[in-house]
């Protein structure tokens, strides 16, 4: 019932950003960006923003077979959807659970794009290569257990802008007691 | 601040990686930078700044997916420092690069511990976050009480995480869920709204993961209906708007929450229809956003007991969508469609259509999703109409729906049959469109099924399957079921019949069925599966047929396969072959089989079987299982029939004759097509007379394939077959007749008649190509042999493919009728033109007054291609004519020489039989150029200089004005003087060969006392005395005058004119010469080793001069005198001086070289240049090797051997020279390039072509060269496309006609030996 994973993939096919909210080994990692990056890229415009992947044909045939209702369906591990859109020149792609709402989550990954919008101003692929920190921390101001744990537009980068102070509050201070100590 | 002198910023790294030009680059970037912060770790600095810098390097690296373990603990020490910079880094790192299995983990504990006492939010926040998203089970025990103290703070910051957070601590520990329980009621009156979201995410993952739950939070549904009823009234909310609706993320949560607490139970069904009725019908569904909240509320009202007008409702909703322009919304409503077709049946059975159109989208989730959903709708009252659909969408799916899709259509069909005829003809289709992707057990179940039926069905399953494999036998499960029934229903086959209303089908001769399954084990589509089916088939025919005859026949095709490789094959032979010795038994155990008996256990055909029949099986029947296991096997080792070799050059519009659509274009449009008629018939004048060139022998009448094996254009398919005359010479006839069946197929009939009276011809066959658009299905041939007077006949059959390109065709057709103007984008070049003109084509079929324009770019920057967009402008048809022509005459051209060379080499050269040698117009010059620097490079020493040619007036008026520094005029002038005087003989003449009968030896005598004027006494007296060679023969006699020579002495002092002594002189030098030996020379290559650097030096050595001693206006020496050298010699250098140097001794050629040369003779585009290299590979008619281990690069070079001599002695030193002086001593790496060396096979093409037309050769780019000229000349319009083809045609075919003529030669060029034998040669 949640997003699983967020990956930020350039068209070129060069990961910006990974977060994982499942546990996983590097190499399913790896594995899984690789696949789910062919998947994404081979996408044209049009296209529904929904990709199926993994553990597809089995299910049907058993659907087939023993009928079952909705909610007794098994769900193998492997099967996720992928929703995924992109904007500019960057793929946000959201591995989620089967049943999830599809439509649901395109909105979460757009609030996600709004919120970085308006924190680097303008934002752009440079933005989220050079000052990738910034981009995690919005997504952890965002999204907790891979659920999403805040839908005020303006709380989550008031948040970010104060952690941000208390930074540079640091680095202020750091600076006048190397200033009194000579 | 002591910062490290290692260290570099996150920025510096990350351009640094960006900057890297290769992956390899990338790689040591990497490398060093992660070496750089493992060591900076281990100094321990105080300063954490540095350690922020070392963790942000980090996780650059964990984003490029790189290992980063040897960071952990740095990060770990991070989050423990004060400074909140330090910590929000520190966690992030955590997150990041730990998770619950990493045992370091453990050390968080106590920071995380202290951190959510934190007095400042963000710290707790920081500790929250990280708990939430990487707790282990330990740190979920160790720290659940402080998150059950922060979910009732007064923060709303730190509760809405800490629900979170209780959430996975839950999912860690279930047991410590009865901590939160209370607590967590209390969230769902919190009027925060991340607070609110966050507790219904934590109460719906409590619900599902521990059903009992359900009725605890039952009580709040009116609280959770009170906040959805607000917030789908809410005026406009800033804060949480999107789009005009109020917080959707909140309502698509609640709506989840009420769907969990409402299933099952009617009671809370009964509190939430009209809040559902409300959201379903009051939410704007023009945005993604309502739709997502119109998405929940139908899935909740699906799941719940609502009152059926809700669910009507909802499935209305989804029928909306399904019907939405949207994709994303289509692939939700065909994915929700799936849940409840089983609940709502009928509901969804109402969208089938726009269901089943959606298994026609472009989009591949959309069909997915479309195809699973109808076959759950499939039942008793709608598998007609379904399986219909469904079938016809078989017929266009991908292959990789097939294999799925065969077995759902059959397990549907065996579920829900009207009746048993329905059923067969249902499973006979499945088997016609995709035969090749049906799997064993749906095989053995239909046959089965025809096994377990009434005789008359028996009858007309094998009627259906006869003639079904009469069209087609690629289709392996189609052939493998028609050959088992066909084997069993023989008899009933033969008998005959109508099925009930049926037509009665076409009577059933035995010798009908025997030349059908015989013409399959003849063909290409078989394989051992197959071939084990049709030998049990044609065995049990034996006893159902009763013409002797064919027994006999049968016997003789059974017995042919006792000595085939594969065991079971062979045993099959034998043991049915010695059966025929026991004719009672025989009739006993091929009777015909009990129908089977169980159904459960059939997955294997021979279930139940008790007769001694043999099939595939192996396996006994009582282990079902490991039996199945075995028929997969020998499934999976099936290769799909090979498609018959085709010309890729060919374009499917230009070569679709056979398809009635191509022809009727708009006459305006495509002026291209007008000359499609004829397109096939290679070299044809017209367009059905054919000319073949002679050859010699006329049994070997395979010739005849090589240009008119496809016949012009299919006859209107009203008028019947007409038969088309393709070729009658040598007393064979072959006629050609077409027909085109309803399904698309057309059928050629070749009819092959022998005139001789006497003579039978042998050893035919017919060779046809289709471009790969088109399916080739070619029949044997009834005989390869062909008595006096006798016909044989061969079938084909041309399909056109369904898949190909077609669907881009048909899309572009389709969008077109709802389009004003289409806007070209193809690439501008002619390539581009042509496209473009073939996508008007066929947008103007879709929409006649579509308006066309085309955009000029030659780039995509954004300014220029709005540019391009503003100024749009037309086709240019020249240039698509252009690029018509050239593919008409690639694809006429190739098609008719490689059908030459692979009939002529076929089983040479050590090739297979059936070897395709093919030849392309760009193929070929490609590996001349490498043959021609093989030979280069294959070293010939001594070589032989070439004395001139015996003198013609154009050769001394060439001379003349070369050596003598005189005019044409003065020097003809001084040659009639000299004549006149009688010295010399008469100077106009074209011969260049002495008559048998003229005395040289005293002509030469006569010049052999001088001693002191001209100096060529003593050679001339030398020549006498046993020097002379007799001269060289032109090519030229002009039956008139003798060469030019002298005919009298005279003294230098004699001629006063000094025209007329120089001219003098030069006839009899030039005389002389010819009289001479040949010069020889030995060019020396030494090759040392010095330190690691090799070198290389070539030089010419004049061993004996000869000719040149006469004539001195022949040089022949190399820039480079080298010092005598043995093998093996050390010697010390008196100076080293290294100079760059861009000379290398030529090697074989490298590929960049090969591309020079392709560029600079215009060979190919930049586009296809690597295609075409790749095919001479793929061919074998060279091979890429090592540069190192061609031992013969570098090593000497000379002429051609047999090339130089009719050109004269000039051409021959220049190509010399041309081809060698590699300037010094230039060091040559022996880097790993690879360079090409031509096979056995591509030098004796290369020879033969060179050999047979070495003015035209078709190894030479010259051809080609002057096709792209032409194309150019279309191109500016300066030539008409017609014409073009014509003259190049003409070119070719007079090529085409020498290599026919002198085909032995052609047959008898040898290989030279192979390229690895010429070794380093050093003279000594």
């Amino acid at each position: 019932m949640a997003i699983r994973y967020i990956i930020l993939l350039s068209r070129q096919g060069k990961v910006r950003l990974s977060k994982w909210f499942t546990t996983l080994s590097l190499k399913e990692k790896n594995k899984i960006i690789k696949e789910v990056s062919q998947l994404v890229l081979s996408r044209r415009t049009r296209m529904c923003n929904f990709l199926e992947y993994k553990g597809r044909v089995f299910q049907v045939i058993q659907l087939l077979i023993v009928p079952r209702a909705l909610t007794q369906i098994p769900l193998r591990p492997a099967d996720t959807r992928v929703v995924y859109r992109r904007y500019a020149s960057l793929f946000f792609i959201a591995g989620t659970d089967q049943n999830d709402n599809e439509l649901i989550t395109l909105e979460i990954v757009h609030r996600y794009v709004e919120q970085m919008d308006k924190y680097y101003g303008n934002v752009c692929e440079l933005d989220i290569i050079f000052n990738f920190q910034k981009a995690y921390f919005i997504l952890d101001e965002l999204l907790l257990a891979g659920e999403l744990q805040e839908s005020s537009k303006k709380n989550v980068l008031r948040c970010i802008s104060q952690q941000d102070s208390l930074e540079d509050m640091e680095v202020e201070e750091d600076t006048i007691t190397k200033l009194m100590g000579g | 601040m002591a910062f490290n002198f290692s260290q570099s910023s996150l920025k510096q790294f990350i351009r640094a990686v960006r900057a890297s030009k290769t992956i390899a680059d990338e790689r040591a970037v990497i490398q060093k930078e992660s070496a750089a912060i493992r060591a900076s770790f281990r100094e321990e600095s105080a300063d954490s700044s540095i350690r922020r810098n070392n963790v942000a390097k980090l996780l650059y690296l964990f984003t490029l997916g790189e290992r980063t373990h040897f960071g952990q603990i740095e990060c770990l020490k991070l989050l423990a420092s004060p400074r909140f910079a330090d910590k929000r880094l520190g966690y992030l790192g955590t997150m990041l690069l730990l998770d619950e299995n990493q045992e370091v983990l453990t050390l968080v504990t106590n920071s995380l511990k202290n951190d959510l006492n934190h007095s400042n939010q963000y710290v707790v926040g920081l500790a929250l976050c990280t708990l939430g998203n990487i707790a282990s089970t330990e740190m979920a025990r160790d720290l659940f009480q402080e998150i059950e103290s922060l979910l009732s703070t007064a923060n709303p910051y730190i509760r809405k995480k800490a629900a979170l957070c209780a959430m996975r601590i839950i999912r860690k520990v279930p047991d410590l869920q009865e901590h939160f329980i209370e607590k967590t009621k209390l969230l769902l009156q919190d009027r925060n709204h991340g607070v609110l979201l966050c507790g219904l995410t934590l109460i719906i993952d409590l619900c599902i993961h521990d059903p009992d739950l359900v009725d605890d939070f039952k009580q709040y549904t009116p609280i959770l209906v009170k906040q959805l009823k607000a917030l789908t009234t809410a005026g406009y909310a800033p804060e949480h708007d999107v789009t005009g609706i109020t917080d959707p993320f909140l309502q698509v949560k609640i709506l989840q929450l009420l769907r969990v607490l409402g299933r099952g139970d009617s009671g809370v069904g009964e509190q939430i229809n009209d809040i559902l009725a409300q959201v379903a019908t009051n939410t704007d569904s023009s945005k993604n956003v309502g739709n997502s909240i119109l998405y929940e509320a139908v899935l909740t009202i699906l799941d719940i007991e609502a009152d059926s007008g809700l669910r009507v409702l909802g499935i209305n909703i989804l029928g909306k969508f399904l019907s939405n322009k949207d994709n994303n919304i289509r692939y939700v409503a065909l994915n929700t469609l799936i849940k409840v077709v089983n609940l709502e049946p009928n509901a969804v059975q109402r969208h089938r259509n726009t269901i089943l159109d959606c298994l026609r989208d472009p989009d591949i989730s959309i069909r997915r999703r479309a195809l699973d959903l109808s076959f759950t709708l499939i039942n008793d009252s709608n598998i007609r109409v379904l399986v219909r659909e469904l079938l016809a969408f078989l017929e266009v799916a991908n292959n990789e729906f097939k294999p799925a899709m065969t077995t759902q259509i059959c397990i549907a069909a065996e579920k829900f049959a009207p009746n048993k005829r329905w059923h067969i003809d249902t499973v006979l289709r499945v088997l016609k469109l995709a035969g090749n992707f049906v799997k064993e057990q749906i095989l053995s179940s239909f046959i089965r099924l025809i096994a377990t039926s009434t005789v008359d069905l028996q009858t007309y399953s094998a009627q259906k399957l006869y003639s079904a494999l009469r069209t087609d036998i690629t289709q392996e499960a189609l052939t493998l079921a028609g050959a088992w029934v066909i084997g069993e229903y023989g008899d009933l086959l033969l008998k005959g019949g109508a099925y009930e209303e049926d037509e009665t089908v076409q009577e059933v001769k035995e010798s009908d069925i025997v030349d059908l399954l015989t013409s399959i084990l003849d063909s290409a589509y078989v394989n051992n599966v197959i071939h084990e089916y049709i030998m049990t088939s044609l065995m049990k025919l034996t006893t159902r047929i009763s013409d002797p005859s064919q027994v006999e026949r049968v016997r003789r095709v059974l017995t042919a396969s006792s000595d085939s490789l594969d065991v079971e094959i062979q045993q099959r032979s034998v043991e049915y072959g010695n059966l025929f010795g026991h004719d009672g038994v025989r009739r006993g155990v091929l009777e015909k089989m009990p129908p089977p008996e169980a159904r459960a256990e059939d997955r294997v055909l021979t279930d139940g079987a008790p007769s001694g029949k043999k099939t595939k099986i192996k396996t006994p029947a009582p282990k079902p299982k490991s039996g199945a296991d075995d028929l997969l096997d020998l499934l999976n080792d099936e290769t799909p029939a090979n498609p018959p070799p085709s010309q890729a050059n060919g374009h499917a519009d230009i070569l679709d004759l056979f398809s009635p659509t191509t022809s009727p274009q708009p006459p305006q449009s495509q002026p291209a097509a007008s000359s499609v008629s004829n397109i096939m018939e290679l070299f044809g004048p017209g367009s059905s007379n054919i000319s073949i060139p002679t050859h010699s022998a006329p049994t070997s009448s395979s010739l005849l394939g090589d240009l008119g094996s496809t016949p012009s254009q299919a006859p209107a398919p009203s008028s019947g077959p007409t038969a088309h005359p393709a070729y009658n010479k040598n007393n064979l006839v072959l006629t050609l007749s077409l027909q085109r069946n309803s399904e698309g197929i057309v059928a050629i009939l070749a009819r092959f008649q022998n005139l001789s009276l006497t003579d039978s011809m042998h050893g035919i066959s017919l060779q046809a190509a289709v471009p790969k658009s088109q399916k080739l299905q070619l029949m044997p041939i009834s005989s390869t042999e062909l008595p006096a007077q006798e016909e044989a006949t061969q079938q084909m059959r041309v399909q056109g493919s369904q898949k190909s390109k077609q669907s881009i065709a048909d899309n572009i057709q389709r969008e077109a009728r709802s389009a004003k103007i289409l806007f070209i984008w193809t690439d501008c070049d002619r390539e581009g033109e042509y496209i473009g003109t073939e996508v008007r084509s066929f947008a103007r079929r879709g929409n006649a007054s579509i308006e066309i324009r085309r955009a000029q770019f030659s780039n995509i920057e954004r300014t220029h291609v709005i540019r391009a967009a503003n100024n749009p402008k037309d086709l240019d048809e020249r240039q698509a004519l252009a690029v018509a022509a050239r593919m008409e005459l690639d694809l006429r051209i190739g098609a008719a020489l490689t059908r030459f060379q692979s009939l002529k080499l076929q089983g040479r050269y050590g090739l297979p039989p059936d070897a395709l040698i093919s030849y392309g117009s760009c193929q070929f010059p490609t590996l001349g150029f490498v043959v021609d620097r093989y030979m280069r490079v294959k070293n010939f020493v001594p070589e032989t200089f070439c004395k001139p040619l015996p003198l013609t007036t154009v050769e001394l008026q060439k001379q003349g004005s070369r050596f003598l520094g005189m005019n044409s005029q003065r020097v003809m002038k001084a040659a009639e003087g000299l004549y006149t005087s009688g010295f010399i003989s008469y100077p106009r003449t074209e011969t260049d060969q002495y008559d048998h009968n003229i005395d040289l030896q005293a002509l030469i005598g006569k010049q052999k006392d001088d001693t002191a004027g001209w100096g060529w006494g003593t050679y001339a007296g030398n020549l006498l005395n046993g020097e002379f060679e007799q001269p060289r023969r032109g090519k030229h006699n002009d039956k008139a005058h003798p060469p030019i020579h002298p005919v009298a002495y005279a003294a230098a002092s004699a001629l006063h004119d000094g025209d007329q002594r120089k001219v003098y002189e030069f006839v009899v030098r030039h005389f002389l010469a010819c009289c001479s030996k040949d010069a020889l020379g030995e060019t020396t290559t030494v090759s040392l080793d010095y330190g690691n650097e090799g070198f290389h030096a070539s030089g010419l050595t004049v061993i004996e001069r000869n000719y040149l001693e006469v004539y001195p206006w022949d040089r022949w020496e190399s820039s480079q005198m080298l010092p005598q050298y043995r093998e093996g010699e050390r010697f010390v250098p008196g100076e080293v001086t290294m100079n760059d140097g861009k000379t290398t001794a030529p090697g074989f050629l490298t590929e960049p070289e090969l591309i020079a040369l392709m560029d600079a003779n215009g060979i190919g585009t930049d586009a296809t240049m690597a295609e075409h290299i790749e095919k001479i590979q793929v061919r074998e008619y060279v091979f890429s090797v090592a540069k190192n281990s061609s031992t013969g690069a570098g090593a000497g070079r000379g002429t051609g051997r047999g090339r130089g001599r009719g050109r004269g002695a000039r051409a021959a030193s220049g190509s010399t020279r041309g081809g060698g002086s590699a300037g010094g001593s230039s060091g040559s790496s022996s880097g790993g390039n690879r360079v090409f060396v031509p096979s056995n096979l591509g030098v004796a093409l290369v020879e033969a072509y060179d050999l047979i037309a070495s003015d035209m050769s078709l190894s030479k780019p010259f051809l080609r060269k002057e096709m792209e000229v032409n194309m150019k000349k279309i191109c500016n319009g300066e030539l008409p496309k017609e014409h073009v083809v014509h003259q190049s045609l003409d070119q070719y075919r007079e090529v085409y006609a020498k290599v026919s003529q002198r085909l032995e030669m052609f047959r008898q060029v040898r290989a030279p030996a192979s390229p690895t034998q010429k070794q380093l040669l050093l003279v000594d």
